[in-house]
């Protein structure tokens, strides 16, 4: 496969809460070379890499997709928004 | 709109939940107050994945129709920056009688605590901040103090 022909998928991850200050930006791009798809449960292992502070938060994180939770075995597609939501402080 | 950035408007929930069969009316309002945990707070900051906040209040709103006999539920949640003694969160519920309100309202605000994605940011006097540990939606339950360090 030529480098033109090599796809790039890319995820945008959205911080909400203290997952703003953990990361150091409200947003960002999650990128994977050569695949068409990637799980939420692959989305969160690179970020969990690219800001180690992340994995003490993992297990209490919420995905969130189009205004609907999603499933760490839920498949996202390039240019697919993901929500990463902390746990909730409202009222 | 369920999620305002504005002053939240009593008069106008109170209108919204009026109608000529209520004999009740019950309301509450989460007020932003000075001190939390032993600490001094100046303001809160609310934020919110307005998106999903929003059809949480809505789900919310039809869930105390659907479990209680009340006649109005009204859910408004403020966002931003506020200060002491404003309101964040308003809910009022008519019904025929009281109890239906009461028990609706009360329903209300502990699924608005545990479910709506809102964070707050504490905002103290002596200038440092803090986001308030919360309620995890994976797990449904409160973090508590020691599990993230």
């Amino acid at each position: 496969m030529t480098q033109a022909q090599q796809q790039v998928m890319k995820i945008k991850v959205e911080y909400y809460g203290i997952l703003r200050e953990v990361c150091g930006c409200h947003a960002e791009e999650v990128a994977f070379d050569d695949r068409g798809e990637a799980t939420v449960a692959q989305v969160l292992a690179q970020l969990v890499a690219r800001h180690p502070g992340l994995s003490q938060h993992r297990r209490y994180i919420a995905c969130a997709r189009d205004a609907e939770l999603c499933a760490d075995d839920s498949v996202l597609h390039d240019g697919a928004t993901l929500a990463l939501l902390p746990p909730v402080s409202g009222g | 709109m369920r999620l305002v950035t504005a002053e939240i408007s009593v008069d106008r929930a109170l209108r919204a939940a009026a109608d000529p069969r209520a004999g009740a009316v019950v309301m509450f309002s989460g007020i932003v107050r000075n001190h939390n945990e032993g600490r001094l707070v100046q303001s809160i900051t609310y934020t919110a994945y307005a998106p999903l906040a929003e059809k949480v209040l809505a789900d919310i709103e039809q869930e105390v129709y659907a479990k209680f006999d009340v006649i109005k539920c009204i859910i408004v949640h403020r966002v931003g920056q506020l200060e002491i003694g404003d309101s964040s969160v308003l809910i009022v519920v008519s019904s025929v009688h009281r109890p239906e309100a009461f028990v609706g309202g009360r329903y209300a605000i502990e699924e608005v605590k545990h479910r709506v994605p809102v964070w707050k940011l504490e905002e103290y006097t002596d200038g440092t901040h803090s986001y308030v540990k919360g309620c995890s939606l994976n797990e449904r339950h409160h973090i508590e103090a020691g599990d993230i360090a």
